[in-house]
């Protein structure tokens, strides 16, 4: 077994988990904040008479901007606290199960980590909130906990195959001040 | 990762905009839409129940149907019978599990003070407080109003007290922050939805 080449420190991993997983949350929020406001600004204008319609489709898509604004912004605090946990538990999989650096079994290995922690993560929330969690509220649980989970799995893949690179050949590394064993 | 983080940047950068922009021209426009001073000022059925320490909007729309018309969107209100004509697919992403009758119907017309009516399914409910069948229907002070412009035209006027925020600082980031913006979209949706329904028919 090859030992890894490089010591990427944890606190740059947790630094960098945690940047990332707020950049999704808001790239998710604004993804829906789009969605609803197309969605409910066609409802309008199928309803309102002209003259009515501009002052309610401006005050209505404002303020679905401005609660998912800052509906994100408190999700986007929390998520950066667990993407600095998944991220040092993804770097440290790979450092224990992926010491040839094989980018697929990096992004395999980073799959499953992302699959175990979503379990965990889930099992917990699904003693919480048991009834919200069921496919009897399709569009709640598609929403919150469906795409969510692809959006972490994919996000997942994607920084694992980073991580590996950077263990493997220190380029990522070199730039950001990463020390050599 | 620089691009990562300028997204976040840029993102935060946006959003205190659009705070700031609701909270200059849009704000003082939602929380009287289309109400006139008059209607504003008006004494509505509910206003008693309304404390002191609630912050109060009133909300009025061009319904171009006689009130009898109306009514039976009103009277069916409540997610455990006709849902609440807003958007349904909004209130559904929060597990309220609602769904908007394409039609009146007589068996729930008949409410009474006391009847319970429900907001979502996970969500809390309220109580009718008031009823006057083609006038008036609180819930709590939350009283959509039926006023007859001629014979064939009505505004609705809806007064809402919000919760009581006055008294408590989380509630009141809680109002402002949030329950405020999401209730003026779900509210001017009845709105129009009442309206869509009403001239409809």
């Amino acid at each position: 077994m090859e030992k890894s080449k490089l010591n990427i420190s944890n606190k740059t991993v947790a630094y960098r988990g945690g940047v990332v997983a707020a950049a999704t949350v808001f790239a998710y929020s604004l993804i829906t904040m789009i969605y609803a406001i197309i969605r409910s600004s066609v409802t309008i204008y199928g309803v309102m008479p002209i003259l009515e319609r501009n002052t309610i489709i401006i005050a209505n898509g404002f303020s679905i901007a401005y609660s998912v604004a800052i509906f994100s912004l408190v999700m986007a605090a929390l998520s950066s606290v667990a993407g600095s946990v998944a991220a040092v538990i993804l770097k440290k999989s790979l450092q224990y199960f992926n010491r040839r650096f094989n980018s697929k079994r990096a992004m395999l290995i980073s799959c499953m980590t992302a699959l175990a922690m979503l379990i965990v993560t889930y099992t917990l929330f699904y003693a919480l909130l048991e009834d919200w969690m069921t496919f009897d509220n399709a569009e709640t649980f598609v929403f919150w906990f469906i795409f969510p989970a692809a959006i972490f799995i994919a996000v997942s893949m994607i920084a694992g195959g980073i991580i590996n690179k950077t263990l493997e050949t220190g380029i990522e590394a070199a730039s950001i001040g990463i020390n050599k064993i | 990762m620089k691009q990562v983080s300028r997204f976040i940047k840029y993102t935060v950068i946006f959003y205190v905009f659009i705070a700031l922009l609701y909270w200059i021209l849009i704000r003082p426009v939602h929380i009287k839409w289309g109400a006139s001073i008059e209607e504003i000022n008006m004494k509505l059925p509910g206003d008693e129940l309304i404390s002191s320490n609630r912050i109060v909007s009133t909300r009025a729309i061009n319904i171009y149907a006689p009130k009898e018309q109306v009514w039976p969107w009103i009277a069916q209100t409540g997610q455990n019978r006709g849902g609440f004509n807003s958007y349904y697919w909004l209130e559904n992403l929060f597990g309220a599990k609602m769904v908007n009758a394409a039609t009146a119907h007589p068996e729930w017309q008949n409410s009474q003070p006391g009847d319970t009516v429900y907001y979502g399914k996970h969500e809390g409910y309220a109580l009718v407080s008031l009823v006057n069948v083609n006038e008036y229907y609180s819930l709590g002070g939350w009283t959509l109003y039926l006023l007859p412009v001629g014979a064939n035209n009505t505004r609705l006027i809806v007064r809402y007290p919000s919760m009581e925020v006055k008294q408590s600082r989380f509630k009141t980031v809680y109002y402002y922050g949030l329950f405020e913006p999401l209730h003026f979209i779900m509210e001017s949706g009845m709105m129009m939805g009442i309206k869509q329904s009403s001239e409809r028919q």
